[in-house]
């Protein structure tokens, strides 16, 4: 056989191994097309005009002048507060956050009775939708002496005087991670919990017969086995850190003087109470843009085995 | 042969979980179609209205147990005696980001015939050509000349009206009897020095303050900037450098600003507890709060009868406060407008107006109806129908939204003392005129 033919041969085997996969790959793709490809384009093109939304074809191009709106422009100071606010969501809500679902995930997993409950209750807030826990954290941050968290640091001394939690910046920044850390531990640790049974027992047993302490154990066994969970959960803490909205929409709606402003929330303003369709389309591909400069970096500079 | 079958029968397969998904997008949007009224009403061809066969959709934010209950059982029947073949299609619309709905149903085609719309949105639907101007309709101009001019300019934009006046409102001062007494006041401060004086007196016993305003955008704070002689842009809308700069709006904010320092503004302003309610019923609350109609409507008879109800005290302007309400609106993709604005013109009329007013306290705005004197011997009614005669109807423009945000946050910037009240209010003159300039 020489090499033409044996190069035939292959194409039609290959040919048909994907008409044979074709029927089944292709309804996955069209939906692809449909709802993620598509918008994602149109999205990128809107950006890049300003936005008709009754006549789309009278949209009028401006080129990067929305970008240029943000970064440098008459809402520059808008934007860049948005955009601080957004990381450092995610660097005091992400480290708290997987820190103590890691530590709640190993003390489960070494429980015998009640695991199923502690994990039930646990998860709940993850469960418990983000406007009823709004209204909630609403009255426990509320003013004056009558709030919970202001009568119980004032019982306990820590407090001379009740804070306005939401009338200053840092103090309605620190509401809003605080209720990012709450809603996230149950997540993390039924993640951990899942890779810490992952782990085999004889790895412990072996290192138990070689005299290695608890913390050894968590700190040379645990920790570098559950790395690829670690990664897992790390990647989506961030993407879930530059979608931060709920919190910001129901706590504070970005006040006092617009300082807690996150990207979602003032796209969402933009979009649909100021109507600036193409403006709120650029916001939405810088916020694409940043979550995927962070996981090249991340790449780059955390490598290790993935599973 | 056998894997070409199957091949076969998988290919069918795909395809036809294909076209049922297609299918149910396609009949999700034929259904929403449906809902438009030439899609299963009649033509507008009928020689006599009386005789024009369609449905119309009303969407509104009507509260189901009382407002709606009134259209659906009284007003919409009186319709349908004198239009027997026009059924209205009543739909109560949840308040949760319903602009957003209202928007993505305008761009689909699959907005409502008519729809009872706040004041501010009218421009920016206007503007968006998602609504019907209607000034060239039959009987327009008796509405006109029966309609108050501020709340029909609400319906106004580029000189042409895309609407017509449904309900009004404003606010007004409500204080708390004991706090007034307490000051040594047998009624009501006629001016803005005498409310001051009067909170300064017993400042010491009300730790969150005594003024209740409810924030620092338009709808809150513009009868306190107003009525002490500040100004937001020009009477034409056009312009607020020289207006919301000038020496008399910059003197309203200092005086407002120094309120805030001494203590006499409520804490509610900045985003503080007590809220506006809670505030003026508490012994050690807010002396004063301005507030709307819904406020006697709702509150308990114990409250109401604890409070005094008046216009906002004047200053070196008069006594200022601002127009709230609905329009009715028609939009584009009504296909039997003939229909839609015969029941525009009813909702008008003094048969619904009245019941309206009578029913559950929406307050007219047909002038005939406002007269009446079934409606004007209730003295809470009164007050505030005197007070809209002197009442700003807000800024008339497709961006109010970003203006009011923009307001909102200059005004906040100079009580939080973020730079002087002059720098605050310069700054604001140019970000409002860029936008007044935008929508030109």
């Amino acid at each position: 056989m020489d090499k033409n033919s044996i190069e035939k041969t292959s194409f039609r085997k290959g040919a048909r191994q994907l008409i044979a996969v074709a029927p089944f790959i292709l309804i996955g793709f069209v939906f692809v097309c449909i709802f993620v490809i598509y918008p994602q384009i149109k999205n990128v093109w809107m950006s890049l005009t300003e936005y008709n939304i009754m006549q789309p074809s009278n949209s009028v191009f401006v080129g990067i002048q929305n970008y240029a709106k943000a970064f440098v422009g008459d809402e520059k100071d808008k934007f860049w507060i948005a955009f601080r606010n957004v990381i450092l969501y995610g660097v005091f809500t992400i480290p708290p956050g997987m820190l103590i679902g890691l530590i709640l995930a190993v003390l489960i997993n070494g429980v015998k009775k009640f695991n199923t409950f502690f994990r039930a209750i646990l998860y709940l807030p993850v469960l418990i939708d983000w406007i009823v826990v709004s209204i909630i954290f609403l009255y426990l941050f509320s003013d004056g002496k009558a709030g919970l968290v202001n009568y119980y640091l004032m019982k306990l001394n820590i407090l001379q005087q009740p804070i306005a939690w939401f009338s200053s910046t840092w103090t309605a920044n620190a509401v809003i991670w605080i209720f990012g850390i709450w809603k996230s531990i149950g997540w993390v640790m039924i993640i951990y919990l899942a890779g810490l049974q992952g782990i085999s027992k004889d790895i412990y047993e072996a290192a138990e017969i070689d005299g290695a302490t608890k913390t050894q154990k968590f700190l040379k066994i645990t920790i570098p086995l559950i790395r690829p969970t670690t990664y897992f959960v790390l990647i989506n803490l961030i993407i879930g850190s530059f979608n931060v909205f709920f919190a910001v929409y129901m706590l504070t709606s970005g006040g006092p003087i617009g300082t807690t402003d996150v990207l979602q929330n003032y796209m969402y303003n933009q979009a649909f109470k100021y109507m600036n369709f193409g403006y709120a389309c650029a916001i939405s591909v810088i916020t694409g843009l940043s979550i995927l400069l962070l996981t090249i970096f991340r790449d780059k500079f955390f490598k290790y085995e993935r599973n | 042969m056998k894997n070409k079958a199957s091949r076969l029968a998988a290919l069918f397969l795909s395809l036809s979980v294909m076209a049922a998904s297609m299918a149910g997008c396609s009949s999700g949007s034929s259904g929403a179609a449906s809902a438009a009224p030439g899609a299963s009403g009649g033509t507008a061809s009928a020689t006599s209205t009386k005789d024009i066969k369609a449905t119309v959709t009303f969407w509104h934010t009507y509260s189901a147990n009382s407002e709606a209950k009134v259209l659906n059982e009284k007003i919409i029947p009186a319709f349908n005696q004198e239009y027997p073949n026009i059924k209205i299609k009543s739909v109560t619309m949840p308040t949760d980001n319903f602009k957003q709905q209202v928007l993505q149903a305008a761009a689909s085609g699959s907005a409502p015939d008519v729809m009872r719309m706040d004041i501010t949105w009218v421009p920016q639907f206007a503007n968006l050509n998602a609504l019907v101007a209607v000034d060239g309709m039959d009987g327009f101009s008796d509405i006109k000349s029966n309609s108050y001019e501020a709340t029909l300019n609400t319906c106004k934009w580029k000189e042409k009206y895309y609407g017509i006046p449904l309900d009004t409102n404003t606010t007004i001062a409500i204080y708390n009897n004991a706090d007034l007494q307490d000051a040594g006041l047998s009624a009501a401060p006629k001016t803005m020095d005498e409310l001051a004086e009067a909170a300064e007196k017993i400042k010491g016993r009300h730790p969150n303050g005594l003024i209740g305003i409810s924030g620092t955008g338009m709808w809150s704070m513009a009868p306190y900037f107003l009525s002490l002689g500040g100004k937001y842009c020009d009477d034409g809308y056009t312009k607020a450098t020289g207006y919301v700069n000038s020496d008399e709006s910059i003197a309203a904010l200092t005086k407002l600003v120094s309120w805030n320092d001494k203590g006499l503004i409520g804490k509610c302003m900045l985003n503080g507890q007590p809220g506006t309610w809670d505030g003026l019923k508490a012994n050690d609350g807010y002396m004063m709060v301005n507030d709307g109609p819904w406020f006697y409507t709702l509150q308990d008879k114990k409250t109401t009868d604890n409070d005094t109800y008046a216009q906002m005290p004047a200053d070196t302007s008069q006594s200022i406060s601002v127009v709230g309400g609905e329009d009715m609106v028609m939009f584009q993709n009504c296909k039997n407008q003939e229909a839609a604005w015969l029941f525009m013109k009813f909702m008008f009329s003094d048969y619904a107006q009245k019941t309206m007013a009578l029913e559950v306290n929406q307050y007219p705005v047909n002038k005939k109806v406002a007269q009446d004197s079934e409606l004007t011997s209730n003295p809470i009614f009164k007050i505030y129908m005197q007070q809209l005669e002197t009442s700003w109807a807000r800024i008339p423009n497709p961006s109010i939204e970003e203006m009011d945000n923009d307001i909102s946050l200059a005004f906040e910037k100079a009580f939080r003392h973020k730079g002087t009240v002059k720098e605050n209010l310069d700054a604001l003159a140019k970000q409002l005129d860029d936008l007044f300039a935008k929508n030109s």
